[in-house]
C-alpha cells in the first residue's frame, strides 16, 4: 500500500463513502480527514440552488428551502420528490447530494480527478446501484472507477488493511447509529486454495434509538442492553480485535459495563469512519498492479458459491468457472460460447464453500431447432440478480451461414 | 455427450468456399465442410488463400505454418486436412481416423471415377454448373474420348441432367443424345423428348418414336405442367401480380434478386 499516497496526492482522488439514509461519510485514502453530512439535499425556494448537510437543515427550518431526506431508501423503492413542481427522481436527487459532497475532498485537496471511487451501503440493492451507476455517468466518472460495496465488505477491508495480528483469528464489529445497532464478524481461513475471508453482518433486535443516551436511566438501559448482546455473540469465542463505529460508540462514556466486558481479554478500537474508510481501502485496490488483498471474500454482496461448467477442450474435460465464490455478485457476469455435442441441455455446477452441498441444476434447450450434432452453438451468459440470484441466458447462435442462428433463446434464474 | 468450449475467433474477412456457396466465420465450421464434404476439398482446397484465413483470422499461426510447409513439401496433401482437423479439436480422435479411411477409400478408386463421382456430389448439392465443368473435362480426357461405353454413357446422361438443370435445354439434348449413343436406354429417349416439349426447336432432332410413347409422354408432361402450375411458389408469384403496383415491384424486384442468387451459385 506504500508509494500509492504520494502518487495519488493531490492529482487524482481515491475516495471512500458511507452512504447511508440518514448520514454519509466521506473520506480519501490514507488521509485522516473525514466528512460526515446527513444524507439530506435542500433545494432553496425560486432559485436553482442546492444545498447538502447542515446547510440544508438550516434553509429548511429557516423556510427558504424545500428539503428531502432518506435518498438512499427513496432509490431503493425508485421514488420521486416533487419540489416546487418539478418532479425529481431519486436518482437525480442523489446525483446532485453525491456531486456536493465530492466537493468536500475536491476542495480539501485541490484535486479535481477522481481515480476510483468506493460507495459501502449497509444493503446493496440492485435499485440503488444502477441509480448509483447513472450518477456515475451524470458525474462523469466512466463506471469502472465507481464501485458499489457492503457494509460487511468495508468492514472486510478495513480490518484486513490492518496489522495481521488484528485479524489473525476473529474480528467483531458494533455499529450504533441513527440507523440502528449492527453487529458484524469477519474470519479469515488459510485454505489450500489461498486465503478466504467470511463475513457477515445483522442487525440487532435489541436496537435503540440514541435519543434514549441522552438521560441517565436510558444510558445505563442502552448499557444493560450492550452488555446483554456482547455476552451473547463474543463469549466462548476468540477475537483477535473487537472494533467500535458509528455515532453512537462517539462517546463511550454512558456505557462502562460494555466497554469494561469487552476490554476485558480483548484488543478493542474505535473508528468512527470505518466503513468509508473500508470503501477507501477498496478503491485504492483498484489503482494497483496486483492486488494486495489476495484473499476470496465471502460475505452480504459477494458470491457465496462458484458457478461452473463442464466442457472439453481439445479432449479435456475442464470446469470452467463462469462466477466465482467472493466475487461481487453485481459485478459476476461472464458470456461464453460453446458448441453442444450429443446434448439438448447445459448442466451448472453450484459449488459453496462446504463442497458437500454442491449440486447441478440442468437448463434443458427447450425450443432451439434440431439441426446435425454439434452444429449449435450456445451462447452462454451468466449473470446475478442478487447474491442468492442467478440469472442464465443461452442464445442459439447458429452455425454461421451452414445453420443460420434464430432467435431462440432460455432463460432461467437459479437460486444460489 | 459434453460442450464443446469454442475458441475465440473474432473473424472479420470470412472464407468463402465456393462449391457451398458459404462463408465460414470459424475453425468449427471450417472442420464441418472438411469432415462433410471429403469430395469438394480433395482437389486443392487447402491454398493460400485458405492459410491465410487461417493466419489472419482464425489466429492459428502455427496450423497456417505447418500447412504452408506441407504444401511446400509436395507429400501427400490429404495429410493438410487430417491436420486441420486435429488441430482443431472439432471432431475427436477417432471421428478423424474414420475420415482418414473414408478419403483413403476415394484416392484408391481409379481416377475417372474418383472424378465422376465428385461431379456427382456437387451435382447432388445443387452446383450443376461446376458438375457440368467436371464431367466435360472427364470426357474430353484422351482417354475418354470417343469411347461409347456404359461409364462414358453414365456421365453424358448425368451432363445432360445438370444442363437441363441449368435450362440449357440444347446441351442437354446434345449429352442425352451422346448417352444414348453409348447405352441404347429407352429412357434417356423419354428425357430428350421431354426435352423437345420445352424447346420446341428440338423437335426435328427426336429418333423415330412409337406414337403411342409419344401419347404416354406427353401427357406424362402435361400433368407434370398441371402441378406445377398449382405449385406453392407458382401461386405465390400470382397473387404477387394481384398486388398494387408498388408493392408487387418490391416484391418482384426482391424475388429476381433471390433467383439471381440461386441461379449465380448453381454456375
Amino acid at each position: 500500500m506504500t508509494g500509492l499516497k504520494e502518487m495519488e496526492k493531490m492529482e487524482e482522488l481515491v475516495i471512500g463513502i458511507d452512504l447511508c439514509d440518514t448520514y454519509t461519510k466521506i473520506c480519501c485514502f490514507e488521509e485522516e480527514k473525514a466528512w460526515t453530512v446527513p444524507t439530506v439535499i435542500c433545494k432553496k425556494k425560486e432559485t436553482d440552488q442546492w444545498f447538502v448537510g447542515k446547510e440544508a437543515y438550516g434553509l429548511m427550518l429557516t423556510g427558504t428551502g424545500v428539503m428531502v431526506d432518506k435518498l438512499v431508501s427513496l432509490a431503493s423503492k425508485g421514488g420521486t420528490a416533487t419540489i416546487e413542481g418539478v418532479c425529481y427522481s431519486a436518482g437525480e436527487l442523489l446525483e446532485r447530494f453525491l456531486e456536493k459532497v465530492l466537493e468536500f475532498p475536491k476542495r480539501e485537496y485541490g484535486a479535481e480527478k477522481i481515480a476510483q471511487l468506493a460507495v459501502a451501503l449497509s444493503r446493496v440493492d440492485s435499485a440503488v446501484i444502477d441509480a448509483l451507476l447513472k450518477c456515475a455517468d451524470a458525474l462523469k466518472l466512466p463506471r469502472q472507477r465507481l464501485h458499489i460495496i457492503s457494509h460487511t465488505e468495508g468492514f472486510v477491508y478495513y480490518a484486513m488493511s490492518q496489522k495481521k495480528e488484528v485479524w489473525a483469528t476473529q474480528v467483531g464489529l458494533f455499529d450504533l447509529s441513527d440507523e440502528g445497532l449492527f453487529y458484524y464478524e469477519l474470519k479469515a481461513q488459510r485454505g489450500i486454495r489461498g486465503m478466504v475471508v467470511q463475513a457477515e453482518g445483522r442487525p440487532m433486535e435489541e436496537s435503540f434509538n440514541l435519543d434514549i443516551l441522552e438521560n441517565a436511566s436510558g444510558a445505563r438501559m442502552a448499557d444493560r442492553i450492550l452488555c446483554s448482546c456482547g455476552e451473547r455473540l463474543l463469549q466462548k469465542k476468540l477475537f483477535s480485535a473487537v472494533f467500535l463505529t458509528g455515532k453512537g460508540f462517539e462517546k463511550l462514556d454512558w456505557a462502562d459495563n460494555f466497554r469494561k466486558f469487552l476490554c476485558s481479554k480483548r484488543k478493542v478500537y474505535g473508528e468512527s469512519e470505518l466503513f468509508a474508510r473500508g470503501a477507501a481501502y477498496y478503491a485504492a485496490d483498484f489503482k494497483r498492479p496486483k492486488t494486495a488483498y489476495p484473499f476470496a471474500c465471502i460475505c452480504e454482496g459477494r458470491l457465496k458459491a462458484t458457478v461452473a461448467m463442464a466442457v472439453r477442450q481439445k479432449e479435456r474435460e475442464i470446469q470452467l468457472v463462469m462466477a466465482s465464490a467472493g466475487d461481487s455478485w453485481y459485478d459476476a457476469r461472464s458470456s461464453v460460447e460453446v458448441i453442444a455435442e450429443g446434448q439438448d441441455y447445459v448442466d451448472l455446477t453450484i459449488t459453496p464453500l462446504d463442497v458437500k452441498k454442491k449440486r447441478t441444476v440442468r437448463i434443458p434447450l427447450e425450443g432451439f431447432p434440431d439441426r446435425p450434432d454439434r452444429t449449435t452453438r450456445l451462447g452462454v451468459s451468466v449473470g446475478f440478480l442478487d447474491e442468492n440470484t442467478m440469472a442464465v441466458a443461452i442464445e442459439d447462435k447458429g452455425f454461421g451461414e451452414l445453420f443460420p442462428a434464430t432467435d431462440a433463446v432460455v432463460r432461467r434464474e437459479v437460486r444460489m | 455427450m459434453s460442450l464443446l468450449l469454442c475458441r475465440q475467433e473474432a473473424v472479420k474477412r470470412p472464407y468463402y468456399v465456393e462449391a457451398l456457396d458459404v462463408h465460414l466465420y470459424s475453425s468449427q465450421e471450417l472442420c464441418y465442410v472438411i469432415y462433410h464434404h471429403p469430395l469438394l476439398v480433395m482437389e486443392d482446397f487447402v491454398d493460400e488463400s485458405l492459410t491465410g484465413f487461417i493466419r489472419d483470422e482464425l489466429n492459428m499461426e502455427f496450423l497456417a505454418e505447418k500447412l504452408e510447409k506441407w504444401a511446400a513439401s509436395g507429400e501427400n496433401p490429404d495429410e493438410m486436412l487430417f491436420a486441420i482437423l486435429s488441430e482443431c479439436a472439432y471432431y475427436r480422435p477417432g471421428e478423424i481416423s474414420q475420415y482418414r479411411q473414408q478419403v483413403a477409400a476415394l484416392r484408391k478408386k481409379p481416377a475417372a471415377e474418383f472424378q465422376k463421382e465428385r461431379a456427382d456430389y456437387l451435382f447432388g448439392i445443387g452446383q450443376y454448373g461446376r458438375a457440368a465443368q467436371l464431367y466435360r473435362s472427364l470426357l474430353e480426357n484422351p482417354e475418354y474420348q470417343g469411347q461409347e461405353d456404359a461409364f462414358a454413357g453414365a456421365v453424358w446422361n448425368n451432363l445432360g441432367a445438370a444442363y437441363s438443370r441449368l435450362f440449357q435445354t440444347a446441351k442437354a439434348y446434345d449429352a442425352f443424345e451422346k448417352a444414348y449413343g453409348c447405352r441404347k436406354d429407352g429412357s434417356l429417349v423419354k428425357k430428350m423428348y421431354m426435352l423437345s416439349k420445352l424447346n420446341p426447336r428440338l423437335e426435328d432432332r427426336l429418333p423415330a418414336l412409337d406414337e403411342e410413347k409419344k401419347r404416354a409422354w406427353s401427357k406424362e408432361f402435361e400433368k407434370a405442367e398441371a402441378e406445377a402450375a398449382q405449385s406453392r411458389a407458382v401461386l405465390k408469384l400470382e397473387q404477387m401480380f394481384g398486388r398494387g403496383e408498388t408493392g408487387r415491384n418490391e416484391e418482384a424486384a426482391r424475388l429476381v434478386k433471390k433467383w439471381k442468387k440461386e441461379y449465380r451459385s448453381m454456375v
